[in-house]
C-alpha cells in the first residue's frame, strides 16, 4: 500500500479540521448514497429496495447530471470529504461516468463497497484513479455465512474476488463486518481473512431496525445486548493480546479509539441534540435527493435541488430545533458516553424522545463489565474524562 | 519550475488545502495545508518559474529583502520538492 503512513497522519488530522469546520458550519463531509439497490439481500439491511419497490413508491434514483450537479455545489459549499456509497454503488450503470466527473472536483473519495462486483472493468478505473480509502463490508468467512446472511452463497467468492482486486489498488482499504446471530461465533475466522488483505479492520454490532418502507429482519437476527458485548469483549481481548506481543498499537485496536472526539465536540455547537458532526460538518445525500443529517435521520430532510444546496445546507440544524433528549437520559449517568442519539430512538421507537430498550441495555451491560474488567484496559474513566473535555470546550 | 497537474488549491473555512486528484492520489493521499503567503506562492508556482522569477515576485508582493525571500522560498521548495509536487522542465 503507498503513503499510508500519510493517510495516517492526515486522517488524524482531519478531526481537528473537522471540528473547526464545525464551528463554521461548513458542509466538510459529505455522503452520496448512489443508490439503495444492491446485488445482497442482507437480512438485516435498512435500507435496500428493488427498482420494482421504487417505482411503486413513485420514486427515482437521482441521474447521472443530477448527482454531478450536487457535487458541483457541494465543492462550492466546502466539502472535502465525500463518501459514495449505498446500496451497492457500483451497481450504478453510470457509476464511471459519475466517478469519473466527481474524481477531478478536489474531494478526498472514500468509496463503500460489499466488493462483490469489481471485475477486470473496475479494477482498471481505481488503478487509474484509486478512491483515498475503500471501505469493504464482509459478512463471513465462507459460503454458508453468505448465505445466510446475503441470501446467495456465490457473494462469498465473488466478494473475495473484489478483494485480490483492491489488494493491487494503490488505496487505504479498510474491512468492516456487522455481527448479527448468524456470523456471530465466526470472529476469529473474519478477521482473519480481513487481515489477508489489510490490517485495518472494524466491527460493528449495533444493528436498527429498517427506514419507512423497508422490511428487513433486523429484530429478529441482531445480538442481545449481552451477545454485543461478548463480541466487543473478544475483539479487544485479540489486539490487547496483539499489542503485548508486538509491542505497537493497531489503528483498529479499541483501546486506541476509547474517546470518541465527535462527541467532545460536537456538544456544545447548534444542533446541540446531536452529538455527532451531523448538520454541523456533515451531511448525507439520499439516493431520491434529499439532504439528510445522516442516514439514519431520514424523517429530516431538506431539498439540495430544488432549494439549493447551501440553502438547503444552512437550513439543515433547524429542522432539529424541537427535539430534546429524553429526560431519562440527561439525567442518566451514562448520558456522555451512551449513543443516546435521537435519529437511533426514532428508529427504534418512532418518537425522537422515547428510550429505546435496545440501546439503553447495551449501555447498561457494557458498564456492568466494564466495572468488573480488569484496569488494566481501562485505565482511565471515560465518563469523567470526556465531562472534563466538555467543560473545556472553548 | 511548477506544481505538477493534479493538485488543486482550494479554500475551506478559511484554510489553504492542497488536495491530490485523479492519478496523483497514487502518489499523494491526504492533503497538504499552506498559509497564506505559501498558498499565494503555490498559485504563482502552478505556471512554469524560474527560481529568481519568483523570488523578484515575493519582494515585490510582500516588500521583503532578498535575502529573506530567498531562504523562505528555499524552505518552501525543499518541502514541496520532498512530497514530490513540483516538476522541471528538462
Ligand atoms: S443508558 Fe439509557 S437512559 Fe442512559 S443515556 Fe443511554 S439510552 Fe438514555
Amino acid at each position: 500500500m503507498i503513503n499510508n503512513e500519510k493517510a495516517r497522519a492526515w486522517e488524524s488530522a482531519d478531526s481537528t479540521f473537522a471540528a473547526h469546520c464545525a464551528r463554521r458550519h461548513i458542509p466538510l463531509r459529505g455522503t452520496f448514497e448512489l443508490t439503495p439497490r444492491c446485488n445482497f439481500h442482507c437480512k438485516m439491511c435498512y435500507l435496500h429496495q428493488t427498482s420494482e419497490e421504487i417505482n411503486l413508491r413513485g420514486k427515482r434514483e437521482l441521474t447521472t447530471n443530477e448527482w454531478i450537479k450536487i457535487a458541483e455545489d457541494a465543492i462550492n459549499a466546502g466539502t472535502l470529504n465525500l463518501m459514495i456509497t449505498g446500496g451497492e454503488p457500483l451497481l450504478r450503470d453510470d457509476f464511471a461516468t459519475i466517478y469519473n466527473e466527481i474524481n477531478q472536483m478536489g474531494f478526498i473519495i472514500g468509496l463503500n463497497t460489499n466488493a462483490s462486483l469489481l471485475d477486470e472493468k473496475y479494477y482498471r478505473l481505481f488503478s487509474k484513479y484509486p478512491p483515498s480509502t475503500v471501505s469493504v463490508t464482509l459478512y463471513g468467512a465462507d459460503r454458508e455465512t453468505y448465505r445466510r446472511i446475503t441470501g446467495n452463497e456465490g457473494h462469498f467468492d465473488n466478494t473475495v474476488k473484489g478483494l485480490e482486486y483492491l489488494k493491487d489498488i494503490p488505496t487505504s482499504l479498510d474491512i468492516k463486518v456487522t455481527f448479527i446471530k448468524d456470523n456471530y461465533h465466526k470472529l476469529d475466522r473474519i478477521r482473519e481473512t480481513a487481515n489477508r488483505y489489510t490490517d485495518r479492520f472494524a466491527i460493528n454490532y449495533m444493528v436498527f431496525k429498517p427506514v419507512p418502507g423497508v422490511s428487513s429482519e433486523a429484530e429478529s437476527c441482531r445480538l442481545s445486548a449481552k451477545e454485543c458485548l461478548n463480541i466487543d469483549i473478544s475483539n479487544r481481548k485479540y489486539y490487547y493480546e496483539l499489542r503485548k506481543k508486538t509491542g505497537t498499537e493497531n489503528e483498529y485496536d479499541p483501546a486506541a479509539s476509547e474517546n470518541d472526539p465527535h462527541r467532545d465536540y460536537g456538544l456544545d455547537i447548534y444542533p446541540e441534540v446531536l452529538t455527532c458532526l451531523a448538520a454541523k460538518a456533515a451531511y448525507w445525500i439520499s439516493w431520491d435527493g434529499r439532504m439528510l443529517p445522516c442516514a439514519t435521520f431520514d424523517e429530516m430532510a431538506t431539498e439540495p435541488l430544488k432549494e439549493g444546496f447551501s440553502e438547503a445546507w444552512n437550513r439543515l440544524p433547524e429542522l432539529f430545533a424541537g427535539i430534546r433528549h429524553p429526560e431519562e437520559c440527561v439525567k442518566c449517568e451514562h448520558f456522555y458516553t451512551c449513543p443516546n442519539c435521537p435519529a437511533y430512538f426514532f428508529a427504534e421507537t418512532g418518537s425522537y424522545d422515547t428510550v429505546s430498550p435496545y440501546i439503553c441495555d447495551m449501555v447498561k451491560e457494557r458498564t456492568k463489565s466494564d466495572k468488573q474488567e480488569d484496569s488494566r484496559r481501562r485505565p482511565q474513566d471515560k465518563t469523567a474524562k470526556q465531562c472534563k473535555t466538555i467543560n473545556n470546550t472553548d | 519550475m511548477k506544481i505538477k497537474n493534479g493538485y488543486l488549491l482550494r479554500t475551506i473555512a478559511d484554510t489553504n488545502i492542497v488536495v491530490p486528484v485523479s492519478e496523483r492520489v497514487i502518489e499523494f493521499k491526504g492533503m497538504i495545508t499552506l498559509n497564506d503567503v505559501s498558498a499565494d506562492i503555490w498559485r504563482f508556482l502552478e505556471t512554469e518559474r524560474e527560481f529568481e522569477e519568483v523570488v523578484t515576485y515575493m519582494i515585490a508582493e510582500y516588500s521583503i529583502d532578498k535575502e529573506v525571500a530567498k531562504r523562505d522560498l528555499k524552505v518552501l521548495l525543499s518541502q514541496m520538492k520532498e512530497n514530490g509536487i513540483l516538476e522541471y522542465d528538462k
